[in-house]
């Protein structure tokens, strides 16, 4: 069953958390790009939270990379952790490490920007 | 006392006979307003006008009225067990006998009676005339000039007990039941109405005033119903008449309204806090109600003007609700059932009587009833139309993937393809190359159904123009083709081939699950998606198949079959049974939970 997607931003200075929570789908596309897009200029590093997320279908990957490309387009440095070895192996194959470092908690998402 | 006269006594007595009846029909003394004395026989009423009953007893402005009359019993009649039988009334009054009260209905509004014929027994009444006095009082709801819902027709009888016409009440009863007859059948109509009206906001939970006017016609129906279902003996008119349920049926229906009618934000703000303004402080509920009503008319009226109304459907649902509202405004303006005519709200056809109102709202919700069946008939047929073409795409999608056993040449080549929905966003392909080698694609369109199997007939094309070997090159012929086709965000995952007759494979990934090679993955080196970035580049790499290796290349949506509990088939399930033949691997993941289009393509080596 899928469950509807939540978002949540945390900023400190130039660093901005997402915290989502729910499956990623089609449908979260307000959580995912309009939350991103509702960053204030200057945020030059972005966290990804996937710690919540325990889907994501082709759609919601789609929106996912859509996010990684326009940050990669204004040089911003994203960090995604707390995927799952599923979804980190996903993600791996579709060739998203030249855009994203994969992290494995939030401690160490912290310290690849640090 | 000689036993002679006491045997005379007991003759006497013995020999008085019962009354069979006397007519007291014809002409009565009437005085307009309340004088007590008139009770009393020895009242001079030479002053006072005279009424034929049955008939019409004329009321004054303060609702009272007195009726009398005298009348001699014939000689030898039993003075005792005597009944009056009086014909249909006013709702309230009292009967006296010989100046003492016999009965009275009580005469406040909650003791009004509904207006039948009566029968009362008499006391042992004296020698001489027996005087007959009524005091009546007709309350202002039912008007003035009217002597009960229906022509008084009597009887007006004296009679002895076995005599009396027994059931005269009852009969008048029946009679008033069939006469409302119309109110049985509105609220009948009017209470399925609100049923159906009810599934079909079930259905559709955004049409509210679906609700709002399913509630209207719950609270009417029920209304009238009672109208008939309250003609009972010791009913009161205000249970049967009252309009109390009526008042807030309308304000639903102006929701209604507001729900469809441009400029209804007037009605939402005002209609509710007026009526329960209203309540709070009851002399202000009819005038506030009539406000609320009047506003409403004039809101749907510039409505049914404007342009976007003129659907025939809007048209036909504001001008109905504006006809309803403009019913019972005037039946608020101009209460009271007396009178009849079509404007007067209360009216007549033939032995039948009912109200307008009721009427007016039957018709206008059958009418909406039957406009959402319409809708809803519609909506199936366009419905089975898209079914109807989404079977006509999935044929033509099964048209143009090539057969699932293509034949000959050094390789054997086996795949399932099972869509999650009628079409699909997976593909798969195996083409001849000018150099002796054979290609063979598997790809996966992101999303499902219809969107995405578009995709795949686009992509097919671009396969079959293409005339490379080049795994990375048909990746990027590809990607080149999707650059600003795909939309929304939509990418391709693919994974290419290049099988050489003497057993050489070259293999190019963007994106897509890694091939198996006899239950181990092939290490491709990732690639990004296709129709993402204009000039992504992919990494060819090449192995070699011995005869009987087997290769397998499944889409994600083998590894991503996903059970009851959420858990996912996974990329160790998937690698365990790649061994397989590919239907075997492609029901293992349908078994486990299909929730995406599996794809399975195995490549054996001959």
């Amino acid at each position: 069953m899928v469950s509807p997607t939540k978002a949540r931003v945390e900023q400190v200075g130039d660093l901005a958390l997402m915290r989502f929570e729910g499956d990623i789908t089609s449908a979260s596309e307000d959580a995912v790009l309009g939350q991103y897009r509702a960053l204030p200029d200057g945020v030059g590093k972005i966290l990804l939270d996937f710690s919540k997320v325990p889907y994501l279908n082709s759609s919601g990957i789609a929106l996912v990379i859509q996010l990684l490309m326009a940050a990669h387009k204004v040089q911003q440095q994203v960090v995604c952790f707390g995927l799952s070895a599923h979804f980190v192996k996903v993600f791996t194959m579709l060739g998203l490490a030249k855009y994203t470092t994969l992290a494995a908690d939030e401690t160490a998402a912290r310290s690849a920007v640090a | 006392m000689p036993l002679i006269a006491l045997i005379l006594l007991v003759s006497c007595s013995a020999s008085a006979q019962l009354l069979p009846w006397i007519d007291l029909s014809g002409e009565w003394r009437v005085c307009l307003g309340d004088e007590p004395r008139f009770a009393e026989p020895g009242f001079d009423d030479g002053g006072c006008g005279t009424v034929r009953l049955p008939g019409t007893i004329p009321v004054a402005p303060d609702g009272y009225y007195w009726v009398r009359r005298s009348v001699s019993l014939p000689d030898g009649v039993d003075r005792a067990g005597l009944v009056l039988t009086l014909g249909n009334l006013t709702e309230n009054y009292e009967v006296f006998v010989n100046g003492r009260r016999i009965w009275s209905s009580g005469f406040t509004a909650r003791e009004t009676q509904l207006a039948r014929p009566r029968m009362f027994g008499l006391p042992l009444l004296e020698d001489g005339p027996v005087h007959i006095a009524i005091r009546g009082w007709r309350h202002r709801f039912f008007g003035s000039g009217g002597s009960g819902p229906l022509h008084d027709s009597g009887p007006y009888l004296i009679t002895a007990v076995p005599n009396a016409p027994a059931g005269a009440g009852e009969a008048y009863l029946h009679h008033l039941r069939m006469r409302r007859t119309p109110d049985l059948a509105a609220g009948a109509l009017l209470l399925t109405l609100s049923v159906i009206l009810l599934l079909m906001f079930g259905r559709d939970l955004s049409r509210k005033e679906l609700l709002w006017l399913a509630v209207v016609c719950a609270l009417v129906g029920w209304s009238r119903l009672r109208v008939v279902l309250s003609i009972t003996p010791d009913s009161t008119p205000f249970d049967a008449f009252t309009p109390r349920v009526w008042w807030f049926a309308v304000p639903f229906l102006e929701f209604s309204m507001a729900a469809v009618a441009r400029g209804s934000w007037a009605i939402r703000g005002l209609a509710w806090p007026a009526v329960l303004g209203g309540l709070l402080f009851r002399p202000l509920l009819a005038p506030a109600r009539v406000f609320v009503n009047l506003l409403s008319i004039f809101v749907l009226v510039r409505s049914l003007a404007h342009r976007s109304q003129r659907t025939t459907e809007r048209f036909l649902v504001v001008a109905g609700g504006l006809a309803v509202i403009v019913a019972e405004t005037r039946s608020m303006i101009l209460p009271g059932p007396g009178g009849g005519g079509f404007f007067s709200g209360h009216f007549r056809v033939g032995p039948y009587e009912t109200n307008l109102y009721p009427i007016v709202l039957a018709v206008y919700a059958f009418v909406m009833v039957t406009l959402l069946i319409r809708r809803l008939l519609l909506d199936r047929e366009q419905k089975q139309r898209l079914a109807g073409e989404l079977e006509a795409a999935r044929i033509v999608q099964q048209l143009l993937l090539p057969s699932a056993h293509p034949a000959g040449g050094a390789y054997e080549i086996d795949a399932v393809y099972e869509p999650a929905q009628e079409v699909g966003g997976d593909f798969y392909y195996a083409g001849e190359r000018g150099d002796g080698s054979r290609v063979v694609v598997v790809g996966d369109v992101s999303g499902k159904g219809l969107k995405a199997a578009m995709v795949v007939s686009f992509t097919l094309g671009v396969l079959d123009r293409e005339e490379t070997s080049s795994p990375a090159g048909l990746l990027a012929a590809m990607n080149t083709a999707f650059q600003g086709r795909l939309g929304g965000g939509a990418f391709v995952t693919c994974c290419c081939l290049r099988l050489e007759p003497e057993g050489r494979v070259t293999v190019a990934s963007a994106g897509h699950p890694m091939p198996y090679r006899d239950g181990q993955e092939i290490g491709t080196e990732p690639g990004l998606p296709l129709g993402i970035v204009r000039n992504s580049e992919w990494l060819e790499q090449s192995i070699a198949l011995l005869p009987g290796d087997q290769l397998t290349i499944v889409s994600d949506g083998v590894v991503e079959a996903q059970d009851v509990s959420g858990e996912l088939f996974g990329f160790d399930r998937s690698r365990r049974i790649s061994t397989g033949c590919a239907r075997a691997i492609a029901s293992a993941a349908q078994a486990w939970g299909q929730n995406d289009d599996i794809t399975v393509v195995t490549v054996r080596k001959g």
